[in-house]
């Protein structure tokens, strides 16, 4: 882990120590349906430094994906301001935004989501392919490196079908630090593996943030708490609590209410 | 090395080789059908013209008084004139087996040599030929049912059989095949002519006009000063006949054909791009996800949309290479069918470049072009939209997609109705695969209502004709007498004399309009029964009264039923009046009663053709009949010129259209594999689109029997419905197909008949097709299990 921790060292981030790098200001979305008008989130607030570890947790249906999409760039507020590293994502166009995400935001799924014909290795060069800032030769020497760092570089030349599912969302993780991104999002990224591989997961996520990136995540795991993130609850679209030690006192009983 | 996004590219392509191929496919039978039609065009265009342009086509023909090279060169002197010849046509008969007869025209020829107009080539063997010797024109040879027949007995009118060394076999451009007429065509020196009893005078000035050679304007008025020119010579003009100049007689003909051939091979291509958008839409369906991922790690719209264009690209690459060379292939043998049917031969086997350019226009271009739409629309889904969609739709259907639930109120099994609005849900899609299978449909029925159409129209031509043998004499001879001698003859129902002419309309600007057959024919008639269209039909006591034909009414547009119509006919002009006009097919014909026209003609009594119905119709007893009529006429002393039976007629003609009629066929199959490809790809998408559905419903406890009959009982839904709405367009077409069908064989539109035999068959095959297109869609659903359909991501 030490070695992935020297590689993002060298990054240059110009938005460090200038505030927060991902400023939410009265975020509002509101999705048009048949049924009518769907309240995703309300008048959202929010300031996340660099090198933060940050979990979102709310019931199903609260507003965390939604919150997690407007951090990672992947959808755009109704009303209100969404400022990343300096840009103002809620006036930057789709297409854009997809450049930018792949230079400033490394994402990561539940599902892990690799692509089916592509190899594991492949699969973390997509990313420096659609970028084009690492020098071709260069990128197959950066993916193994990456997977290295994440212990499934003997995985490197299988195809996704053929890998455990921590072992995909090892990969996964590889691929969405190819470009070097500043922040890291990943949604429910333990919630499709065994508790066992949910915790090595997590602490790769630690060590990340420790080493200064950014990582946001939407998780349902109360031992994110215990590594030291810090905790948005939402619920109906609201960020109801802001604090990682207050939630990490919550009693498991009144945790378990809040999941049911 | 490959980029990882190519790399998925073609790894996408060949793990789903089925799709790929069906593109391929698709790609590819429009790339066929426009290949072929412009190899025929490009090729038969050029070679059909140069080839008439080879043999110096005469720019006019009169028949005149007999002429001798002297005054032929005198004409070649004149200065409106570039260059004239002087030949002559003998019509005689041939024996190409024990007792079979048939028509051979014979052209003497004054010096081989020196050929100047509407010139011939030797194939193989002698040139000239010497005299007592013929030389054949090659399309007569199957007559002969060998390709080196040695000699050829012939008989003219009033000569003696004679047997002649078959010297050589020539190439005449400008001819029809004679296989196709029955007819043989030989070349004799005026040595031989006479050998065989006919005069060694020249009776026919073929000219070319000096300027202006493609104006016909220009060479009617200069025909008119050499008629002026000739009259004052001492020498009439019998019969004038001006072609088009620099156009192959059968030039239209051919254009119509390829015109029609091209509509049809522009329909594959049209409805090859219906298909090729359809498969580019259910391949970005089945992508969307992936698209979200690589647009959430950084992939821009262009770059999604350049991976997607690419594959297109590819696929056009391998369409080409799959479609131009069988597209090749059917051009060149149109092009042989073409020369078979026009007789001329390919003089260069090159194909332009830009046949080549326009297929890589239509496998490259038309694919990018419909793929564009689909391809603009996948890459620009958002990641959220691409990542969030779950297959059962979240928000219900959009407004346009909203069912009426009364909609099948009928008391239908609940999986029909599910079925039936499972149907309705994509309406564009479903609105497209309509569109296609209906035009498969149609061209189908098109096909069977055209064929059923000639049927009706060859069993009207011959029910009108009922007569069975018609013969031709050397000579007007004496009615009574014939007459008697046939009645004789055993199998003879009935025998009618009638008497014909060819006429021609003096305009009242003193023009002269082409020659018309005029037909002379018993007022009482009861071999032949024409379907009175206007006016009636000819009575005993009529005089100078004539029954137009509609080729005669396209060729004097301005003539109407009671106008007077001043005719030359016989070397003199008379005045006749339109009684009536008949439903008769061919080329300009008109009907004047017998007793009138042979009155005219100075020949009452006397008739140069029989018509005789025989008592059995069967080709052996027509065959056994006509022996026995040709006996009774030569031990009569009356020489027949030619003798032609209703079944082989008929045969022969039906042999020419089943070319055309399979060719149609041909077209249509091809139509409906595309239609069925389309419905195919279709209901993949539809599956696609509904795995989560049909998760559900395996949840909820659908057995695999249910899912397949789902699916399956929608296909078939869908072809049904395409059935139906083939059913409207078909009609006109048939009408139009029939009527430029009609216009190529008949000069005329065809009786239109509709093949119900062909819409019941069309349905099943549409019920088959659909069943068989749903099947593979079908069987991946009723595999699908709940765990695989509700995990899909």
């Amino acid at each position: 882990m030490q070695q992935l921790v020297a590689l993002h060292a060298n990054r240059q981030d110009p938005a460090r120590g200038s505030g927060p790098l991902i400023d939410l200001r009265g975020v509002s979305k509101i999705y048009e349906t048949p049924a009518g008008a769907f309240t995703a989130l309300s008048d959202v607030d929010l300031g996340i430094q660099a090198g933060e570890f940050v979990a979102i947790v709310g019931k199903s249906g609260s507003g965390k994906s939604t919150l997690l999409n407007m951090v990672a760039g992947l959808d755009r507020p109704t009303s209100g301001e969404v400022v990343i590293a300096g840009t103002p994502v809620h006036a930057t166009g789709e297409d854009r935004l997809a450049g930018w995400r792949g230079r400033t935001v490394g994402v990561v799924f539940q599902f892990f989501q690799l692509l089916p014909t592509l190899t594991v290795i492949e699969n973390v060069m997509l990313p420096m392919d659609f970028d084009g800032r690492v020098p071709v030769r260069q990128r197959p020497r950066r993916a193994q490196r990456l997977l290295e760092r994440v212990g499934v570089l003997e995985q490197a030349d299988k195809l996704p079908a053929n890998l455990s599912g921590g072992q995909q969302q090892r990969a996964a993780i590889s691929r969405a630090l190819a470009n070097d991104p500043p922040i890291l999002v990943a949604d429910e990224p333990t919630g499709n593996l065994d508790s066992q591989t949910a915790d090595a997961i997590l602490d790769l996520f630690a060590d990340l943030a420790a080493s200064g990136t950014t990582v946001v995540a939407v998780t349902h795991e109360r031992d994110i708490q215990r590594r030291g993130a810090r905790t948005l609850k939402i619920a109906d679209g609201r960020l109801i609590d802001d604090s990682s030690a207050a939630f990490a006192e919550v009693p498991e009983t009144m945790e378990a209410q809040s999941h049911a | 090395m490959l980029s990882p996004r190519w790399r998925k590219m073609l790894r996408d392509l060949w793990l789903q080789k089925a799709r790929t191929l069906l593109v391929i496919l698709a790609v590819a039978v429009g790339v066929f059908g426009v290949g072929s039609v412009l190899t025929g065009y490009a090729v038969l265009t050029r070679e059909i013209n140069d080839n008439y342009l080879g043999t110096r086509p005469a720019s006019a023909t009169l028949w005149t008084d007999p002429l001798d090279g002297d005054f032929v060169q005198r004409v070649r002197e004149l200065p409106e004139i570039g260059d004239a010849e002087a030949r002559s046509t003998l019509q005689g008969r041939m024996l190409v087996g024990p007792n079979d007869w048939r028509t051979i025209q014979l052209y003497v020829i004054w010096d081989y040599d020196d050929l100047r107009l509407s010139t011939f080539e030797p194939e193989r063997g002698a040139w000239p030929p010497a005299d007592g010797e013929i030389l054949i024109e090659r399309s007569s040879l199957p007559l002969f049912g060998t390709e080196t027949p040695e000699s050829v007995v012939v008989k003219l009118p009033d000569g003696p059989r004679h047997q002649l060394p078959i010297a050589g076999i020539v190439h005449n451009a400008g001819l029809p095949p004679g296989w196709m007429d029955a007819t043989g065509y030989g070349y004799l020196t005026p040595p031989t002519a006479e050998r065989l009893g006919a005069s060694p005078l020249f009776d026919q000035l073929k000219i070319t006009v000096a300027t202006r050679a493609e104006d016909k304007e220009h060479i009617r008025r200069t025909v008119a000063r050499l008629q002026e020119w000739l009259g004052q010579q001492g020498r009439r003009v019998y019969r004038v006949e001006i072609p088009t100049p620099g156009e192959h007689p059968h030039y239209a003909q051919m254009f119509t054909m390829m015109s029609l051939l091209a509509a049809f091979g522009l329909l594959a291509l049209l409805l090859s791009g219906v298909l090729v958008a359809n498969l580019i839409s259910a391949l970005l369906a089945r992508e969307i996800r992936q698209i979200g991922v690589m647009k959430a790690v950084g992939a821009r719209t262009r770059q999604v949309a350049g991976i997607y264009f690419g594959a297109v690209t590819l696929f056009g690459l391998a369409a080409l290479g799959v479609g131009m060379p069988p597209g090749l292939w059917a051009g060149w043998a149109f092009v042989e069918y073409a020369t078979a049917i026009f007789n001329f031969e390919i003089l260069g086997d090159s194909v332009p470049l830009w046949v080549f350019a326009v297929q890589a226009v239509v496998g490259l271009l038309v694919p990018l072009a419909v793929a564009a739409y689909p391809i603009w629309r996948g890459s620009r889904t958002s990641v959220r939209e691409a990542i969030s969609d779950y297959g059962v739709s979240e928000s219900g259907p959009r407004r346009s997609q909203r069912i009426r639930p009364e909609l099948p109120a009928l008391r239908l099994p609940r999986l029909v109705v599910l079925s039936s609005r499972n149907t309705l849900r994509r309406r564009g899609r479903l609105l497209l695969t309509l569109a296609t299978l209906s035009a498969s449909g149609a061209v189908f029925m098109v096909s069977m209502n055209v064929t059923a159409s000639w049927e009706e129209t060859l069993d009207a031509i011959f029910a009108a004709r009922r007569y069975e043998i018609d013969v031709r004499l050397a000579h007007p001879s004496p009615v009574a007498e014939m007459e008697r001698a046939i009645r004789q003859v055993p199998g003879v129902e009935r025998v009618e004399s009638w008497t014909l002419t060819r006429a021609s309309r003096l305009r009242a600007t003193a023009e002269e309009g082409s020659a018309f057959a005029l037909v002379g024919a018993p007022a009482e008639t009861e071999l032949i029964d024409l379907p009175v269209v206007e006016g009636r039909w000819l009575r005993p006591e009529d005089g100078n009264a004539l029954v137009a034909s509609p080729g005669l009414l396209e060729q004097e547009p301005d003539l109407a039923v009671g106008d007077e119509v001043r005719l030359r006919l016989g070397g003199q002009e008379t005045v006749w009046q339109v009684v009536g006009v008949v439903g008769d097919r061919g080329p300009a014909r008109a009907y004047a009663s017998y007793q009138q026209l042979s009155t005219v003609l100075g020949r009452q009594g006397m008739a140069e053709t029989l018509r005789i119905a025989t008592q059995d119709q069967d080709p052996a007893a027509q065959l056994a009949v006509t022996r026995g009529v040709e006996r009774a006429l030569e031990a009569g002393g009356w020489g027949v010129l030619q003798t032609m039976r209703s079944t082989v007629y008929r045969q022969a003609f039906e042999d020419h259209l089943a070319i055309s009629l399979a060719l149609l066929m041909l077209m249509s199959v091809l139509v409906v594999i595309v239609g069925g490809l389309s419905l195919s790809a279709t209901m993949s998408l539809n599956v696609l689109e509904r795995r989560r559905e049909i998760g559900v419903l395996r949840a909820i406890g659908a057995s695999n029997g249910k899912v397949l009959s789902m699916v399956l009982i929608e296909g078939v839904m869908i072809g049904v419905a395409s059935w139906l709405l083939a059913l409207a367009p078909a009609l006109p077409l048939s009408i139009f197909v029939g009527n430029i069908s009609g216009q190529i064989f008949l000069n005329g539109p065809l009786e239109f008949a509709v093949s119900l035999a062909g819409i019941g068959e069309w349905l099943i095959l549409v019920v088959v097709l659909s069943g068989l297109a749903s099947l593979y869609p079908a069987r991946s659903a009723a595999r699908l299990t709940v765990r695989e359909a509700l995990a899909y991501e």
